[in-house]
């Protein structure tokens, strides 16, 4: 009984944090430099799958090939970076740690940024960034996994060495890119948006995404084990490294296939776990699935904003950190809330 | 009849370093309390992490009821031997549910998490040792003493037999470290087979039913308190001159001489 009241007495909180990335979902459809009217969306909408009396060709092209992509990055962006963020602190027992804690965003930099001085093509762009991310977090760990001493921390620190080092990379590359050309979109990816995302460049993310999040979702009880300590973990009867592998492996998906959509989103992955975490709580069975929430809102509605505050699209990467670092700081001086 | 736990010329260096314990030897009964005393750096922890696989033995080897402890997968280890730490700082404010309820995991299957009866059991545990009422609390806010309860509502709940426990008595107030050898006791008598290290030979005149005394890599006397913990033993051990006296019967206490 004592159980049953418990989840009433939350309901109202969890439908609030399940409705409002629906409800901005709808809202961001409305909004842009084409502004449309709510009958209009949900014609253009439903007109794919019933024979509805079908929208005006631009009005379905704006709202199937322009925002629905857009959106629906946006919300699997801020999902993904936030969930990531959440189990990597988690697992690293450190609240400090973002989802680029292993190089996976420098490594994903550098292979946007190879892509863009070689080729150019969106498709190459895209697919070398999520592989060289892939590939940093696959050099930090086996570096980290051949040092004795504590795994967590040696493995935090390889993984700063690996970033500082596809950094340097990356500044190679813009050093040998064209500046009139190649330099600007370099550095322009860097700043991460989501203005050029199409509906390919979300299949190809889709199976990286469905198994990161749906590993990390089945397994995300054991994350709490893992938080308390290794040795705990141990006493408990969890394989802690194979653990830890998994999730590293999973969070790694994830955000490689996050950045390599929406270039370097800085932020989200630190904060939004916080704050899920003073809303609903430590308990990994209920943060990440509200993270996921939380996390696909924040991006969506910074993301709202980046495309409908001025005439010029305003670079996401730039928004995230211009919201997400004061945010911080208040978070720090208001205290140990989320963590101790 | 085998022994509940049994150790076998069990040795143990850190990689590259000179062994931490040497050829030590012993088997406890199950419900027996066994109490480690020894000073500093003699390799108690590091003999109870053995004990629990966190470190692996160089050579010997260690036996559960007559099973050799390296044959066993890891979920069977944890639903034999719980571990309570010594010292724990945590990060997260899990609320004290959460952490007593991280005891089922041994008892589930790797995909899955705890059900309605696994909460059961947690709360059952909590009742038990009279901490029902900080359910909600984060553990984090929660004093040393109440830390502890919360550990042994969790070995209630990972339903191991035997117990190890690090130092259990250490950065407890004189209560509490009375209320942590009670439980002690309780649990033997629930037929936990207990290891604890410990600090105060005095502790061990109230818990245990053996001692084991290290010192320099080796036990240097292994029996009954009474037989173990004398005035001789104590000097060489802690290298000071140590009093024992009856305080009344059947109760003897330790008085180190300045």
């Amino acid at each position: 009984m004592a159980i049953d009241r418990k989840i009433w007495q939350n309901m109202p909180l969890t439908t609030v944090i399940v409705a409002l990335p629906i409800f901005l979902f709808f809202i961001s459809f409305l909004i842009g430099r084409y502004p449309l009217s709510p009958p209009e969306v949900i014609i253009a909408l439903l007109s794919k799958i019933l024979p509805v009396k079908t929208a005006s060709p631009a009005v379905y092209s704006i709202v199937w090939e322009i925002r629905l992509p857009r959106i629906m990055a946006a919300l699997l962006v801020g999902a993904a970076l936030s969930i990531s963020g959440a189990s990597l602190q988690g697992i690293f027992q450190n609240p400090l740690v973002s989802p680029d804690i292993l190089g996976v965003t420098s490594g994903a930099g550098f292979g946007a940024a190879l892509a863009l001085l070689l080729s150019g093509s969106p498709f190459i762009v895209q697919l070398s960034a999520f592989c060289f991310g892939l590939i940093a977090v696959t050099l930090t760990y086996t570096i980290g996994s051949n040092f004795r001493g504590s795994k967590t921390l040696v493995m935090v620190l390889c993984g700063i060495a690996v970033a500082a080092l596809f950094s340097a990379f990356i500044s190679i590359t813009k050093y040998l890119a064209d500046p009139y050309d190649k330099l600007p979109a370099i550095v322009y990816w860097l700043m991460g948006s989501l203005s050029n995302t199409s509906l390919d460049d979300l299949y190809l993310v889709s199976i990286p995404m469905i198994i990161g999040f749906s590993l990390l979702l089945i397994i995300r009880w054991r994350i709490n084990i893992l938080a308390m300590g290794d040795e705990e973990a141990k006493s408990l009867g969890i394989d802690v490294s194979k653990l830890r592998m998994i999730i590293i492996i999973c969070c790694t998906l994830l955000t490689a296939a996050a950045v390599s959509i929406s270039g370097i989103i800085g932020w989200v992955g630190l904060v939004i776990p916080h704050v899920t975490r003073i809303i609903v709580g430590p308990d990994y069975k209920k943060l990440l699935p509200a993270t996921i929430c939380t996390g696909g809102f924040f991006v969506l509605l910074v993301d709202d904003v980046a495309r409908n505050l001025s005439q010029i699209e305003i670079p996401l990467g730039i928004l995230t950190a211009l919201i997400g670092a004061p945010f911080f700081l208040y978070l720090l001086r208001k205290g140990n809330e989320g963590w101790s | 009849m085998k022994s509940h736990v049994k150790v076998v010329d069990a040795s143990f260096a850190y990689n590259g370093s000179g062994n931490v314990f040497e050829n030590i030897n012993f088997s406890i009964e199950k419900g027996e309390v066994l109490c480690i005393l020894g000073p500093n750096g003699t390799g108690k922890t590091t003999l109870i992490k053995c004990l629990n696989r966190l470190l692996k033995l160089n050579s010997g080897d260690i036996f559960l009821k007559g099973e050799n402890i390296y044959s066993l997968n890891s979920k069977d280890l944890a639903r034999q031997i719980g571990y309570i730490p010594q010292g724990h700082r945590p990060v997260f404010p899990f609320k004290v549910l959460d952490v007593v309820l991280m005891g089922r995991a041994p008892h589930l299957t790797s995909l899955s998490s705890p059900t309605e009866n696994d909460l059961v059991i947690a709360q059952k545990a909590l009742k038990k040792l009279n901490i029902d009422h900080m359910t909600d609390k984060p553990y984090t806010e929660l004093s040393g003493g109440e830390k502890q309860l919360v550990f042994f509502a969790r070995i209630l709940t990972q339903k191991p037999d035997v117990l190890l426990l690090d130092e259990p008595t250490s950065h407890l107030d004189f209560g509490n470290q009375m209320r942590t050898l009670n439980i002690i006791d309780k649990m033997a008598e629930d037929e936990f087979t207990v290891v604890m290290s410990s600090h105060f030979p005095d502790h061990a005149f109230i818990s245990a039913d053996k001692v084991a005394i290290m010192k320099d890599c080796h036990i240097i006397d292994y029996g009954t308190p009474n037989e173990v913990i004398t005035e001789k033993n104590l000097e060489k051990a802690y290298n000071i001159g140590v009093k024992i006296m009856d305080l009344e019967e059947e109760r003897k206490i330790c008085i180190p001489l300045v």
